[in-house]
């Protein structure tokens, strides 16, 4: 038995003892260094840049400028073509429109040349008027990108002379009619912020020429395939003379989902035909790869006496910052991942406008759209509930969604495009809530306890969906071949970004199997090497990925049966736990394996399967905090915070769990103390670990993750996605904590200890 | 941080002879902070090996030398035992612990750096530095002038007194977004806030206030006029003013009890 | 550059340095790829190594100042940090792996250094590994049991 036991990973020890495994770890000794001359102005033109003193330092090989680079426009996003995202970015170009833009590339024999040559290079900017506040995008006078130039794979409501990269709405009925219907109304605004990935290493990729003369990039990335396609398309290459690996890598969460520095060292590596690497600082990490989209987020929502929904409304103005990478997709998840959970309402109705401003581009982060408006949704629902009188979990109770029912918004809302309608075969919200509320002791604490004069303890809760993979646009496949002695190579694309996807999918073949884990042997993530995969995104992987490993090791199973009968010469076979049996003969897979080697009728068997969803089955969470606050200083402590998720099946319930803790203190951090304040110029202040505010262990008390008893039929053995999951609800159950706490409603996040102050001192 | 040439000079006397000839060398001492600034200098002089590392009592007094880092006060038993235990329970909340084993208490105060804990604390403490060539001088003193190419050997500190020091963080990690010091020698406070985000600074006023008519509510009143309080991009003015008055008052009732 | 010699896992290195070289640059020249580099500030963790016994930063230690000490990374205890590291993976907490050989040196380091370990000492002793995978539950109950059976 492989699947729902706690296998280790299978590259653990020799990632924690150390052994080289990382983009720069492999990078060769001799390649060269190459660094970015980063725009020190949040919109301008270059009007002139002058490399002659640079190129003259001893020991650089290249500088590039966007007057040697190609001229196509492209999308950084890592997604599957075509993509929803507006081709708005150049490799460089004559604009920079953010503090952090490229302005030119240097590569040189070392890092002291090439910083001396980038103090060399002269630039000449003519400024422009930056677009700094994204509420007032939309009708600026200034446009982030000019209107004739980009271009959109189909339509997605870009406007760039408005300022908007992507638009989206769609009404299911009328709210209007139904507000008026409703015997209590609310309506607010919420706001979220640039929440930044903070993974521990920081983006890397280096580029090489192999023996066949093959450009060959490995870098630090969830999407192997999508930088292979955008590399070739955009450089004119063929993809069969591209080749990209991801190696091991330290953390991503949507981070590592877009083009960072790849267009760089291919570039230097295909003009110099020496190899070389580009790895970021952890400047460049904050200031110029993405973060999460700031939204800012109205709610309506009508109810009746009887605590029964009539109809919700999610507006949403959603900044995107210089470029467009995921500008619809996020914007849509926000809505699409979360108003399906209450879905007894008469009508909902979803719009937003993405817009452009001159900072850093929002991009793909854990959650992607559903935490953000997690937290709008659910304040807004437990003040709903309020006003009815009702008790918060009650009210959700009457207003879920249940298991065998379905939402309409499934239909009309996909990522990017429409949709596609599903039955909910599995959701334990109920009992979800049932384990969160008992475990917090909801009965005692709610609403609050006062502890002393200054000193105030309360509860909050939340629930939430999200989803996995992408229906129809996701697809995964795997390779198994068969070796002598009994053991298989198991090739994916599915890209293990730490989350021991790797393991989780030899746990599924080797259950398929029946053989131990240790017989499979797991290689993933290399376009040459192993079978296509969209990469690690959507929660795909153990859902999609996980597909089609199980749809492939089943397919390898028939074909052993298959043989094992003509060896044995039967008509009819069984097999069970490495042994093929028919009557009275039998033959071990091992023996089996290698009669097919060195016998007499040899084969290599290999076998292939792909998968993608027809459906996206959410997994569910219920969470809960208590929370301490100190009325003179406005200090919040998370004093416990108890989580019961659903997501089907655990294969590997350790991997699970970890999962789901460490999203939940990622969502913590964008609760309470992640910032990424900017200066008048565009400057972003908070771009150290001296001072972004992530989370340390002494931040938070005790964490308590559990799993529901859970089967989705869809599923790889029952299994739906865990991955995002876990990061959805705190900022909705911090902030309801604070409200039952102090009776005010936190609105912005994150909500920082002088905010919590100056609601209280109001 | 570029430096041409790094020296490690065998003697004190070599060390001052080194950045006395080039106006332009810097000492070093843990380095952790220096190598954050983006500068070319064209000699370092490395403060290690010169027996400026140790923590001793001696007629009443503590005395600390410069190269002292902050985890040996940390885990020091006269800073754990003495003075209310104010040093290693300041120290072990900064930073981390790697960042402790590299940093000196040297290297704190000369950094003169506006978040430090440690200067709001030496100053309630009305510590003395001995510098090689100026000899003795009060913290205050010392922070008041601009002290140059000389090298700071020890810190003595009085431990007749009681003190405490209270911050506000975002984090656990992260410097104080304002820090108080309280410390009380036989019936004189005196009172000093850091992180203003102007840096550690001693409150004559208020502390004079708190001595003589031991009002804290007054003493607060006057603190907050007394020193400068500012925005940063971290929190406000007000913000800043509201806790220093309620971390005060913290440490003046755990004092007082 | 000025030449020098390091002591690192008890071998001698003759190594060539500039005067502002920090020590993880040399290390990882020499192809110690252990030592990670995650930010610009002496802020996470991941570049922990052990100086005589004390874990310290090596992204902030000027290689100038490591000579006549005794330089440990991971490499130098194989057998202990595969037996620490056997606890972390039981508990599935070598996620993407990029943060722990830096925390196993501070575990290593914590173990001698702590008399007494509760849930508080040790997160204060290691509030300086930075981890954004675990969400460090995971990673305090594996250290839990490993202090206990060690």
């Amino acid at each position: 038995m492989s699947v729902n036991q706690n296998i280790p990973k299978v590259d653990g020890l020799g990632l924690v003892t150390g052994k080289p495994a990382y983009t720069d770890d492999l990078a060769p000794k001799d390649a060269l260094i190459v660094k970015v001359l980063r725009s020190p102005y949040a919109y301008a033109k270059i009007k002139c840049i002058n490399t002659d003193k640079a190129l003259k330092v001893k020991g650089i090989s290249l500088i590039l400028t966007h007057k040697n680079v190609p001229d196509a426009v492209y999308t950084r996003a890592g997604q599957g073509s075509p993509e929803p995202s507006p081709y708005d970015k150049k490799i460089l170009d004559e604009y920079v429109r953010y503090i952090g833009d490229e302005v030119a590339v240097v590569a040189g024999i070392n890092a002291s040349v090439v910083d001396e040559a980038i103090n060399k290079i002269s630039v000449e900017y003519e400024l422009l008027e930056p677009v700094l506040d994204y509420e007032k995008a939309i009708g600026h006078s200034s446009k982030v990108h000019d209107p004739d130039h980009g271009k959109v794979m189909f339509d997605i409501g870009r406007d760039a002379s408005k300022n908007i990269a992507a638009s989206y709405a769609m009404e299911i009925n009328n709210v209007e009619d139904e507000f008026e219907k409703s015997d209590y109304y609310y309506e607010d605004v919420y706001y979220t912020q640039a929440q930044a990935h903070t993974m521990s290493e920081p983006h890397a990729a280096y580029a090489y020429l192999d023996l066949q003369d093959r450009l060959n990039v490995v870098t630090s990335t969830q999407t192997p395939f999508h930088v292979r396609r955008i590399l070739g398309k955009t450089l004119g290459i063929p993809l069969s003379k591209i080749r990209v690996f991801k190696p091991r890598i330290g953390g991503g969460y949507g981070g590592k989902q877009f083009i960072h520095g790849e267009f760089f060292v291919s570039l230097v590596t295909l003009q110099t035909k020496k190899p070389c690497k580009l790895i970021y600082t952890r400047k460049e990490v904050f200031e110029a790869t993405n973060s999460r989209h700031p939204m800012r987020i109205k709610m309506r929502i009508g109810a009746m006496a009887d605590g029964m929904m009539n109809a919700i409304e999610m507006k949403i103005l959603s900044n995107t910052g210089a470029y467009g990478e995921h500008s619809l997709t996020v914007l849509m998840v926000a809505g699409s991942k979360t108003l399906p959970l209450y879905n007894k309402v008469k009508a909902v109705k979803f719009s937003g406008h993405v817009v452009y401003t001159n900072t850093t581009p929002a991009g793909a982060f854990r959650g992607y759209g559903a935490i953000q408006g997690n937290f709008a949704l659910e304040s807004a629902i437990s003040e709903m509930a309020n006003m009815v009188g009702i008790d918060p979990i009650e009210f959700r109770r009457m207003n879920m969604i249940k298991e065998n029912e379905t939402s309409e918004i499934f239909e009309v809302m996909g990522e990017g495009t429409e949709g596609t309608a599903q039955m909910i075969e599995s959701c334990k919200l109920e009992e979800c809530i049932e384990i969160v509320k008992e475990k917090i002791n909801w009965e005692e604490k709610y609403p609050f306890k006062k502890i002393d004069e200054n000193t105030v303890r309360s509860v909050g809760m939340a629930i939430a969906m999200q989803g996995s993979g992408i229906p129809y646009i996701d697809m995964g496949s795997a390779v198994l071949k068969l070796n002598d002695d009994g053991f298989f190579n198991l090739q994916v694309g599915a890209t293990d970004l730490g989350t021991g996807s790797d393991t989780v999918l030899a746990q599924i073949a080797a259950e398929v199997l029946q053989v131990t884990t240790d017989k499979i042997i797991v290689y993933s993530s290399d376009t040459d090497q192993t079978p296509y995969d969209v990469g690690a995104y959507a929660s795909s992987t153990t859902y999609v990925s996980g597909n089609s490993v199980y749809l492939t090791a089943m397919a390898m199973l028939d074909a052993l049966k298959e043989k094992a009968k003509q060896v044995l010469k039967v008509d009819e076979i069984s097999y069970k736990k490495g042994v093929f049996a028919s009557g009275d003969k039998s033959i071990s897979l091992v023996d089996l394996s290698n009669e097919l080697f060195y016998g007499e009728d040899m084969k290599q068997l290999v076998v292939s399967e792909s998968y993608y969803g027809k459906k996206s089955p959410p997994p569910y969470m219920a969470c809960a905090c208590e929370v301490e606050i100190n009325e003179a200083t406005g200090v919040l402590k998370v004093l416990e915070c108890v989580a019961s998720v659903d997501c089907g099946v655990t294969l590997n319930p350790n991997l699970a769990k970890i999962q789901v803790e460490g999203a939940l203190v990622q969502g913590l951090g964008m609760a309470l103390t992640e910032q990424a304040n900017r200066g008048s110029k565009g400057q972003l202040y908070n771009n150290t670990f001296l001072n972004y505010g992530g989370p340390t262990k002494m931040d938070f008390g005790k964490l308590d993750v559990s799993f529901v008893d859970s089967y989705e039929p869809s599923g790889p053995f029952g299994a739906k996605s865990v991955g995002e999951i876990g990061i959805d609800t705190p900022p909705a159950v911090i902030s309801n904590a604070i409200k039952n706490a102090i009776g005010h409603r936190m609105k912005v996040l994150p909500m920082t200890s002088e905010r919590i102050w100056q609601m209280i001192n109001q | 941080m570029k430096i041409k040439e790094y020296r490690q000079p065998d003697s004190l006397k070599e060390a001052y002879k080194l950045i006395n000839e080039n106006k332009k060398a810097m000492l070093v001492a843990g380095g952790a902070y220096l190598r954050l600034q983006k500068r070319e200098i064209p000699l370092a002089v490395d403060l290690s090996g010169l027996g400026l590392d140790y923590i001793i009592e001696e007629n009443g007094c503590l005395k600390i030398g410069a190269m002292t880092t902050l985890r040996s006060i940390e885990v020091d038993d006269y800073c754990i035992g003495e003075l209310n235990g104010v040093l290693s329970n300041m120290v072990r909340q900064i930073a981390s612990l790697q960042l402790r084993n590299i940093v000196t208490i040297g290297g704190s105060i000369c950094g003169k750096y506006s978040f430090s804990d440690m200067l709001p604390t030496l100053i309630v403490l009305d510590s003395t530095l001995r510098f090689y060539k100026a000899g003795e001088m009060s913290m205050d003193d010392y922070l008041e002038m601009d002290l140059k190419n000389d090298i700071l050997l020890e810190i003595i500190i009085d431990l007749k007194q009681v003190a405490n020091v209270k911050y506000l963080k975002k984090t656990y990690k992260e410097y104080s977004l304002i820090n108080v010091a309280l410390a009380k020698k036989d019936d004189r406070y005196r009172i000093a806030v850091g992180a203003r985000p102007g840096r550690g600074t001693y409150a004559k006023l208020a502390s004079k206030i708190l001595t003589t008519e031991k009002d804290i509510d007054k003493a607060c009143e006057i603190l907050i006029e007394e020193l400068s309080f500012n925005d940063d991009y971290r929190v406000s003015e007000d913000y800043r003013k509201s806790i220093t008055q309620t971390l005060l008052k913290e440490a003046y009732k755990e004092m007082v009890v | 550059m000025i030449a020098i010699t390091l002591n690192i896992n008890d071998r001698d290195y003759e190594v060539m340095v500039h005067g502002g070289e920090m020590l993880v640059d040399t290390l990882r020249g020499l192809g110690f790829t252990s030592v990670k580099k995650g930010c610009d500030t002496g802020s996470c963790g991941v570049c922990s190594i052990l100086m005589d016994g004390k874990v310290i930063p090596s992204c902030s230690l000027f290689t100038m100042k490591a000579q006549d000490h005794k330089i440990l990374t991971i490499d130098g205890i194989e057998e202990k940090a595969r037996e620490i590291g056997q606890f972390l993976l039981e508990e599935g907490v070598d996620q993407c792996g990029f943060c722990t050989p830096g925390l196993i040196m501070s575990i290593v380091a914590m173990a001698e250094d702590l008399d007494v370990y509760t849930e508080e000492s040790i997160k204060h002793y290691l509030v300086g590994n930075l981890c954004r995978c675990t969400g460090y539950e995971g990673q305090l109950r594996a250290i839990k049991r490993y202090l206990e059976v060690s």
